[in-house]
């Protein structure tokens, strides 16, 4: 077999064997979790798309074309062409940076700032952790669409704003969860023994809490993700959100579109399509990775 | 029990204070003028500009503009909206039966569909009926509800030419309108939130299956299905309640696009006009209604959880 | 207009109006169906007149004053002659006549009170209006109709939907042409019929801004702007039609296509575009606020991506901000909002008077246009809109309204686009759909009947 060959090639060349051990790690991998890696595959290559939009889109997003206006999916274009004869597969690549870009970024800065409160309350107590759970009470009073429809239709429809609004919608649960990781570690024999040796609070939370509950704040993470990626896409369909002539998904199912889709129901479906793989990646992800880091959780939900 | 009522009713008290507080304030901050906004739309005179800005108590001091929208809003009275001189409270009690009814139906689907496939998954762990249930969970989690409701609106149009009665009639005046127009909002709903209720009902079944005395039980002899139905169904009843304390806020948020693409002159559109009028005395009102009604859901979801746990309420 | 039985005009400047006798308000509290009277006609204009509702207000600089010699004789009194008068008495630019009873504690703001063909029967705000009949209505036996049930509906593919399913008869506005030639093929027997919109869309700049107070800039966008592809994406390049200062509908308009001295001015032309804007020392520009709304559908959004498009080829890189309809009234639409160029519409008219006067009186309290004191000095302009309003002979007041629209090109005060056909569409049940312009097309309602299918 080819495999002992490249045996006695590696004693030659580590580095061979290195790739191979990987190769043959992500092998084991795959057959035994093949479909989240699939799952995997689809949303790297959406991702991939997305962010290398420049060099991958067939057109570019913003040309129009009246004369090629609202076609189905052809040889041409692939997706079909919206009412002003733009390439609807340009633009879901276009959308999907649009989109995955203000997601990840809202839901990096709603983790870390829920991260870094929740385990400071979890771990001090006391009344900064009454006050932190009377906001996260206030905050997980308001659904996440509502609060961001809210703010970007008054304050104005700028990415950025859009960001930190996505992200505070994202607060609540967040610190709920690092709290009750900060409190579960925090009552572990070895920080009480951390503590009695002198250890300050802050190096108790930076060396012992935060890596210990960085795993369901990982998981909490990516699930957000796909959270991120429906409010963004509800509050850019009802026209709050990322604005014209920029694509983003929800803006593609919304007003500009709608009164075509009749005519050319495919509008309505290739943005949907993407959001939906998108999201169901990202929860399938979520799950496998809970399962990676908490085995006795495993398949629990 | 007393005390743990009455700790949670002053908690959840002291929330809703902050939240309008909270709510008073941004409003307040809001960038431009509103009544320029306003006075340019209805064509007013400079005079009765100064008259609109006294009336919207924007010449007095925050904590007296709050402190007078606080006395009138516990009276019910939760100011006229800018644009049609309506009163907020009256618009709200006249919406909030579509909203409620497109919640409660979506609910009633979700736990249908989502029941048999929970219990399934748990008894079946592990084996391929699980898999498929919870392929099916994930699966509806990741839909986004605007678009499910787009295509149905555009395929039913195309291939049945068919679209819900126009004309929204409540349930007491016209049922069989009533549920000709909410049947198709409610089950595209209802499927959405069934992901989220099959998943955490799973998870709850083979929390309690994994007990001791599901053991002991099983030791006696008693079959799967009779355990199902003595021990694990009752026990799992506490986490489901949660679960609907959990799924009101994302019910009342996302029925906001259901109620505008299905037409249905719900809490969600009122929001949504009086966000495009800049009318923020609605956007004020409708934000404090909906906050209220989730604080209100989670307090009933708490007590009944102390009632059915005894356990929970020693702890607190 | 139709209130009155017939006129008199003794002389330029005096009408008299006889109101018909069996005018009768609804039976309903304060008026409880007492007869329309010349003092309710009356009141209304002197309402208008100080209430300040510049919407209206075309018939106001004329107008001296409004009396009512008898219960049934309405009198006015002009300062001078005024061509369009009978028209304005009978679209927008008059007010609606209401009963002075209305006014007391503010009512006119909660009561609707009519003596028109309809009735208001029900209001379910956020869903629908319901009217019904008015069996006292003076032009009996109008309306042919028992009800008619007004259906709000925020999304536009749910209205075409409903249309396709017979949940509506008939819609106007909403439905783009594309889809009405799509139902016609879908529903045999339904109806439809397009005509051009009585509004101007178009770009509306800050007159006081760099470079745009160069008319080189002004005309450089104007023929790089390519209004057939608008018209391509509106689905409706066949029928629409390309805007002067005046809208087509008008009758004194001339079309740019055939006119070739004032093509010159609207033609598609890149080359053309570049040469003027090398003239004006303009070399590319970058970031200029292009303001535009989803306040008449989100097909005005769509619009001006094309324009968008058209000027980035010419080297004018605009960005785009859609406002919500609240914030473009108060702000585009008014011709407040300085330092940006902004898409909107022109209040226009089936008559041109109140269209010009609209747009390019600049102290116009509906001007669209920005600092647009530069057009107070154009005298030339001044004179021609003050020659056509008092011009009674028709040709020579086609022959000032051509010069005007040359004039206006030249300077290209607002850079107009098209005026996209609006449609009504109609499903086989409904007959006797008809359009009546006043402010943009809309269906006579009073007309419509049902066929026995």
């Amino acid at each position: 077999m080819a495999s002992s060959t490249h045996a006695s090639a590696s004693v030659a060349e580590p580095r061979a064997l290195d790739a191979r051990r990987v190769g043959v790690a992500l092998f084991r991998v795959v057959r035994r979790y093949p479909f989240p890696c699939l799952v995997t595959l689809v949303l790297f290559l959406i991702g991939a798309g997305s962010g290398l939009a420049d060099f991958v889109a067939p057109y570019d997003p913003n040309a129009i074309n009246p004369a090629d206006r609202l076609q189905g999916p052809n040889s041409t274009y692939w997706m079909g062409t919206d009412a002003l004869g733009r390439d609807v597969f340009t633009r879901v690549l276009y959308g999907g940076r649009a989109s995955l870009g203000v997601s990840v970024t809202s839901v990096a800065l709603g983790v870390v700032v829920a991260t870094a409160v929740g385990l400071v309350s979890g771990a001090l107590g006391g009344w900064f952790d009454v006050l932190v759970q009377r906001i996260v009470d206030m905050l997980m009073a308001f659904p996440g669409l509502i609060i961001v429809i809210s703010l970007t239709a008054f304050f104005g429809t700028s990415v950025s704003l859009l960001v930190v609004v996505i992200a505070i919608a994202l607060l609540g649960g967040g610190i709920r969860i690092s709290r009750a990781a900060a409190i579960q570690v925090g009552s572990q024999p070895y920080i009480e023994a951390a503590r009695t040796i002198g250890a300050t609070t802050p190096r108790i939370i930076v060396r012992h809490i935060l890596p210990n509950a960085l795993p369901p704040i990982m998981v909490i993470a990516t699930a957000y993700l796909g959270v991120a990626i429906l409010i963004e896409a509800s509050v850019s369909f009802l026209g709050y959100g990322i604005q014209p002539p920029a694509a983003s998904w929800g803006f593609m199912l919304g007003a500009e579109a709608r009164i075509h889709m009749i005519e050319q129901p495919w509008l309505s479906v290739w943005p949907g399509l993407a959001i939906f793989l998108t999201v169901f990646s990202f929860n399938i992800i979520g799950d496998a990775l809970r399962d990676a880091f908490d085995p006795r959780l495993r398949g629990a939900g | 029990m007393r005390g743990y009522l009455v700790r949670r009713l002053l908690l959840a008290v002291l929330t809703l204070f902050g939240i309008s507080l909270i709510v008073a304030g941004v409003m307040r901050t809001l960038p431009g003028d509103v009544v320029d906004v306003l006075a340019a739309e209805a064509f007013y005179n400079d005079a009765e500009k100064e008259r609109l800005r006294e009336e919207l108590g924007l010449e007095a001091p925050f904590i007296e503009y709050f402190g007078d929208w606080l006395v009138n809003a516990l009276q019910g009275d939760f100011g006229r909206a800018l644009r049609t001189q309506r009163s907020v409270g009256d618009d709200l009690v006249n919406r909030i039966d579509v909203t409620l009814e497109l919640a409660f139906l979506g609910l009633i689907i979700a736990t249908v569909i989502s029941v048999p496939l929970g219990i399934v998954a748990a008894l079946q762990r592990s084996r391929w009926p699980d898999y498929a249930a919870r392929s099916i969970a994930v699966f509806a989690l990741a839909i986004p509800g605007f678009w499910l409701a787009t295509l149905a609106i555009v395929f039913g149009a195309k291939w049945f030419t068919w679209s819900p009665p126009l004309g929204y009639q409540a349930i007491w005046e016209a049922p069989l309108t009533n549920l000709q127009q909410m049947w198709l909002p409610a089950l595209l709903f209802g499927l959405i939130l069934a992901g989220v209720q099959t998943r955490i009902l799973r998870t709850a079944l083979l929390d309690v299956l994994r007990q001791d005395y599901m053991l002991t039980a099983r030791a006696k002899g008693l079959s799967r299905v009779m355990l199902l139905r003595r021990h694990a169904l009752r026990n799992s009843l506490i986490p489901f309640i949660t679960v609907i304390g959990v799924q009101f806020p994302v019910v009342l948020g996302g029925s906001v696009v259901f109620e505008l693409i299905f037409a249905l002159p719900g809490v969600g559109i009122y929001l949504l006009d009086g966000i495009a009028n800049r009318d923020y005395i609605v956007v004020q009102a409708v934000n404090v209604w909906i906050a209220g009604a989730v604080i209100l859901t989670n307090l009933i979801v708490d007590v009944s959880y102390g009632f059915l746990d005894p356990r929970i309420r020693v702890s607190s | 207009m139709w209130l009155a039985e017939s006129y008199e005009r003794p002389d330029d400047t005096t009408w008299l109006f006889n109101i018909k006798e069996n005018a009768v308000w609804e039976d309903r509290e304060p008026v409880n169906g007492r007869n329309v009277t010349a003092e309710d006609v009356a009141f209304s204009f002197e309402e208008e007149r100080y209430g300040g509702y510049p919407n209206r207000g075309a018939i106001q600089p004329s107008l001296v004053g409004v009396d009512a010699p008898d219960e049934r004789t309405v009198r006015f009194d002009l300062s001078g002659p005024l061509a369009p008068f009978l028209l304005y008495l009978g679209h927008h630019a008059g007010p609606y006549v209401m009963p002075p009873e209305l006014l007391v504690d503010e009512m006119s703001r909660q009561t609707m009170i009519s003596a028109g063909p309809f009735l208001l029967d029900e209001y379910e705000p956020g869903s629908r209006v319901i009217y019904k009949r008015n069996p006292n209505y003076f032009d009996a036996p109008k309306p042919y109709a028992d009800s008619l049930v007004i259906n709000f509906i925020g999304d536009n593919s749910a209205i075409a939907a409903a249309f396709l399913s017979g949940e509506l008869n008939t819609t106007w506005f909403g439905v783009a042409p594309p889809i009405v030639e799509e139902l016609e093929n879908g529903i045999p027997g339904a109806t439809w019929e397009y005509q051009p919109s009585l509004v101007i869309g178009g770009v509306f700049p800050d007159l006081a801004l760099e470079p745009f107070n160069d008319p080189r800039v002004r005309q450089a966008m104007s023929v790089a702007i390519d209004r057939d592809a608008i018209l391509t994406v509106g689905g409706a390049l066949e029928r629409g039609q390309w805007s002067t200062a005046l809208p087509p509908l008008a009758g004194w308009w001339v079309d740019p296509k055939e006119d070739d001295a004032l093509g010159e001015f609207y033609r598609y032309n890149p080359e053309k575009a570049m040469q003027l804007l090398d003239a004006a020392g303009v070399d590319g520009l970058d970031g200029v606020p292009f303001h535009t709304t989803t306040a008449y559908g989100p097909i005005f959004a769509e619009q001006s991506q094309v324009v968008q498009a058209n000027l980035l080829q010419v080297g004018i890189s605009v960005d785009l901000v859609v406002n919500e309809p609240t914030v473009h009234y108060s702000t585009i639409f008014n011709g407040s909002n300085t330092g940006v160029i902004g898409h909107t519409l022109s209040v226009a008219s089936i008559e041109p008077d109140e269209a010009l006067r609209n747009v390019f009186i600049p102290d116009s309290p509906r001007s669209p246009i920005p600092n647009g004191e530069l057009m107070a000095d154009d005298q030339q302009m001044l004179d021609l809109l003050n020659a056509q309003r008092t011009e009674g002979d028709v040709e020579t007041r086609k022959k000032l309204l051509y010069d005007l629209q040359l004039h206006i090109a030249s300077q290209m005060y607002s850079v107009p686009w098209v005026n996209p056909p609006i449609s009504q569409v109609a499903r086989p049940e409904l007959s006797g759909v008809q359009f009546i312009q006043t402010f943009a097309p809309s269906p006579s309602l009073e007309d419509m009947w049902f066929n026995d299918l």
